[in-house]
């Protein structure tokens, strides 16, 4: 036997001692959580990212953009003939886009009580004395008039959101309702574009690149990211308890299992704020894994120590240790590759898909032999007396 | 044990034959990498407000049509939740990205031509007004309508323009090319049932009909044998028309003949080449007319209602018609008539989107940095394998295990590349869960050898691999599970690539390559006895 761990389950005595190691460890990352770092795609923004072989580090990066850019702290991940740069999302065009979609709102709102009167005049030719039409036409041509002086005012206040790009094709033209809608998109669009060039020729003076890549993510789109991304995870953690449920039917050995993956899932948020790994959509996918992984183990702990007969339940523990740390290490030893790799050549998506798996994987060491191992043990110990 | 005895193993010879079937379509039909490994640019596009799916799939099919005018192959557009649209084009090419967003952002322009003159347009019609009604059905007869506004200023133009006009068609054009001549292969032409090529051309001529801006029709022979012919003709209108419509298989010297006129050419498939023709019939005669004609953007062509033809002025119109009573089923002329109504009410608004939307900024993959990920990701790939092949060849220190561990996980990775590759796109997401399965797949495999290797001698193989076995299932199980609400999202699209290996992994390792690996070690350890590890 390669490896000589003791039976760590031997002495009943430790067992509840055991259990409050990953309860503690799940405290203390849910009060970490609230540092985690959003990546672009959950917090809105710009990334660029910039072929260059710049030798600059970082922070040198980051401060010279800092001050040229009048952004707080940009975040720069420099690899190998690589420099992605991440600024947060710029309040004006987050503010104008709101607006934007006010303007298309009041516009469709005008044009449809346009039609409307429109219908009801004819209706009215054919049969002028009808109070009901009369009625009808009044609500639609007020309805007309409320549209367009909001549609006005959404405009104007598109047009001030916009006032730090004022200049380069910004402006509102009121002539008519059409021309309104017009102005107002393109007022938009060449603020975004404007935008875009100030920070690509702002980078390109502090460092020199030979290509580059531009992702924008607005303040809407990365809202509704975040809240799409904790669905997927709620709607699965749902799932997969009603399954283990069905599984196992006795509530202990169930709720271990459920507790061992929720644990490596809140453990690996916590290590995700400690070590600045950012949460990022791709980062759900890590989740759902470890969602797996952590069952897997879980599953295996409950098969062997609760519905098995030969051996001690402590003996079976033990082998189901070996097993389990065999397991676990492998996942660990493939997504240390995945993490390394992706921590050297800077490939988000593979650097948040590892990190949540690999710091999940080590919280999941912890919380299922201490905790989850040994829930069982003491529901075994409660069933036999 | 030779080899030969494994392959008996139906199990073991299942997989084998799988990963030949893959090799041979993969080699056949090539694997799809997506923009982030082959390069390429990702537009996405936010819509005013949320839709339903239904209006997703009717914005994403307006949205193909337009784009598919423009050469470009293998546009992908997919819906993002329900506010936004991801369009993927393969080019990096600044002109092509802005191209893209011109035809995003652009709407068409409606003409409607009577006689030779513009009846209606697109700034005549309400913005808005345009409304189908549900198909109606009467028996067999199934007829469809759709109702719009105009202008008054328009509706005094019209009136006059149709006054007289009784049972004439409107030429209703979509983006009609200007100062443009059509070279027509003239074995396209005379092909509908009941005309000849000169009523053909006649028709056409009418259509194409509009004072200083008709567009000309020449008939090219096949092979181009009268191209000297008509040479003169293009050479002498060079300053009049800027435009030659032309086939895409049309011979390249004429081409370059006619750029060297400084001729701009527009090539077209030999579909949108061919005038369709349809044959109507009313109480006196049959008549064949035409309908459609792709290449020059006549997309309909209904005819004038007698009662909107005697100078009356209406600001009030009806398109309406019927499905033809040859087709089969009820059903079939209902789709008929719904996809009239949908195809007349998109030609009035000028091919609009129903809702209104932001392009937002491009983003470009260089195909450098793309193989560059490419590359990255198949180190990964192999790196994770060799580390989990190390740790259990140290765990087990028994070197017959490492052979099949690694062959069924490489067999696994091969099945999932080509299953995603051929009929989805692999992108990094995708090599993230192979990684993840690469973990799983061992997993299973661990547990497997154990409880096939380390328990006491008082049962046989066949128990403990059931016992192994109902583990590996309920695992592949809960994955499964666990991945399926983000396999169905539709709104992370980028992250969903993820479950796709992930799940294909699992059901692969639950029904075809672990139970190989289970078979090839309980005939490997079958016959030796029980040695504790």
């Amino acid at each position: 036997m390669a490896f000589s761990i003791p039976n760590i389950y031997t002495n009943g005595k430790n067992l509840k001692l055991f259990i409050a190691v990953p309860i503690v460890l799940m405290l203390i990352s849910i009060y970490l959580t609230q540092y985690i770092m959003l990546d672009s795609s959950l917090s809105g923004g710009v990334s660029v990212t910039l072929q260059t072989n710049t030798s600059m580090s970082p922070g040198q990066i980051a401060s010279a953009l800092s001050s040229s850019l009048h952004t707080p702290s940009p975040s720069v991940q420099v690899s190998s003939g690589q420099v992605q740069i991440t600024i947060s999302a710029n309040k004006s065009l987050a503010d104008a886009e709101n607006y934007l979609l006010l303007v298309y709102q009041y516009h469709s709102n005008y044009t449809q009580d346009l039609v409307n009167a429109t219908t009801y005049k004819y209706a009215l030719q054919r049969d002028p004395s009808n109070q009901t039409l009369m009625t009808l036409l009044g609500q639609a041509q007020s309805g007309e008039n409320s549209s367009l002086s909001s549609l006005k005012s959404s405009l104007a206040s598109e047009i001030a959101a916009l006032q730090p790009f004022a200049g380069r094709n910004v402006s509102a033209n009121y002539s008519s309702a059409d021309a309104m809608l017009a102005s107002g998109e393109n007022s938009y669009s060449n603020a975004s574009d404007e935008y875009q060039d100030n920070v690509i020729s702002a980078i390109s003076k502090i460092v020199p690149f030979s290509s580059y890549s531009y992702q924008d993510i607005t303040v809407l789109q990365s809202t509704y990211f975040l809240q799409q991304l904790q669905t997927i995870l709620i709607v699965a953690f749902i799932l997969i308890s009603i399954v283990v449920f069905v599984i196992f039917r006795t509530a202990v050995p169930s709720i271990a299992v459920v507790f061992g993956a929720a644990n490596d899932i809140i453990i690996a948020l916590g290590a995700m704020a400690i070590f600045k790994i950012p949460l990022g959509i791709a980062s759900i996918g890590g989740l759902l894994m470890l969602l797996g992984y952590a069952i897997d183990t879980d599953v295996l702990n409950a098969i062997r120590i609760v519905k098995r007969h030969e051996g001690t339940p402590e003996d079976r523990a033990y082998s189901a240790m070996k097993t389990g740390l065999t397991m676990t290490t492998t996942a660990i030893v493939a997504f240390a590759v995945l993490f390394a790799i992706s921590y050297v050549e800077y490939i988000p998506t593979f650097y948040e898909i590892a990190g949540v798996v690999l710091f999940g994987l080590l919280g999941d060491l912890v919380t299922t032999w201490l905790g989850n191992a040994s829930m069982l043990l003491l529901y075994m110990k409660r069933k036999s007396r | 044990m030779a080899i030969m005895d494994y392959l008996k193993d139906r199990k073991i010879l299942a997989l084998i034959l799988l990963v030949i079937a893959l090799a041979v379509l993969d080699y056949h039909f090539g694997i799809h990498f997506g923009t982030e490994f082959a390069g390429g640019t990702q537009i996405p596009v936010t819509l005013e407000h949320s839709v339903n799916a239904n209006q997703t799939d009717q914005i994403i099919a307006i949205l193909q049509q337009r784009l598919s005018t423009f050469g470009l192959r293998e546009i992908t557009i997919e819906g993002v939740g329900s506010s936004e649209i991801l369009i993927d084009i393969p080019s990096v090419s600044q002109n092509d990205i802005q191209s893209t967003i011109d035809i995003i952002q652009s709407q068409g322009e409606f003409q409607g031509i009577v006689n030779g003159k513009v009846a209606i347009d697109g700034s005549s019609i309400l913005s808005g007004s345009v409304g189908a009604s549900q198909p109606i059905v009467s028996g067999d007869n199934v007829s469809w309508s759709v109702n719009f506004y105009i202008t008054q200023p328009a509706a005094v133009q019209f009136a006059k323009i149709a006054f007289g006009q009784a049972n004439k068609p409107i030429y209703m054009f979509l983006d009609r090319p200007a100062a443009a001549i059509v070279l027509i292969n003239s074995s396209l032409l005379g092909t509908a049932l009941g005309t000849t090529q000169q009523a053909e051309i006649a028709d056409l001529n009418a259509a194409l009909a509009l004072g200083n801006s008709t567009i000309p029709i020449e008939l090219l022979n096949s092979g181009g044998s009268n191209w000297d012919t008509l040479y003169p003709y293009f050479k002498a209108n060079a300053g009049k028309y800027h435009t030659v419509i032309l086939e895409n298989n049309t011979p390249s010297s004429i081409i370059s003949a006619l750029q060297s006129l400084n001729y701009s050419i527009t090539t077209e498939t030999a579909a949108n080449m061919t005038p369709s023709f349809t044959t109507g019939s009313n109480a006196t005669v049959t008549s064949t007319v035409l309908g459609s004609w792709p290449a020059v953007g006549l997309l309909t062509a209904p005819v004038l209602n007698p009662s909107i033809t005697n100078g009356n002025i209406s600001q009030s119109y009806t398109i309406s018609g019927s499905a033809p009573p040859t087709l089969a089923t009820l059903q079939d002329s209902i789709n008929y008539a719904n996809n009239q109504s949908k195809l007349i009410q998109s030609i009035l608004t000028g091919g609009a989107l129903p809702v209104h939307v932001i392009v937002g900024t491009p983003t470009v993959t260089q195909p450098s940095l793309g193989s560059k990920f490419l590359q990255i990701s198949i180190l990964a790939l192999l790196l994770a394998v060799i580390a989990v092949s190390i740790v259990i060849a140290i765990r087990y220190r028994r070197v017959f295990l490492v052979a099949p561990i690694l062959l069924t996980t490489l067999a696994e990775l091969f099945i999932i590349i080509s299953v995603i590759g051929l009929i989805g796109t692999i992108d990094l997401s995708a090599i993230a869960g192979m990684i993840a399965v690469v973990g799983t797949g061992v997993d299973a495999q661990i547990i497997i050898s154990d409880e096939l290797l380390n328990r006491s001698g008082d049962s046989t193989m066949k128990v403990r691999l059931s016992n192994a076995f109902y583990i590996v299932w309920a695992d592949a199980f809960l994955l499964i599970i666990a991945m399926l609400p983000l396999f169905f999202s539709t709104s992370l699209v980028t992250v969903i690539g993820f479950s796709e290996s992930t799940i294909i992994g699992a059901l692969l390792g639950a029904f075809i390559t672990r139970p190989s690996y289970g078979a090839i070690l309980s005939r490997h350890y079958a016959g030796q006895g029980n040695k504790d590890a």
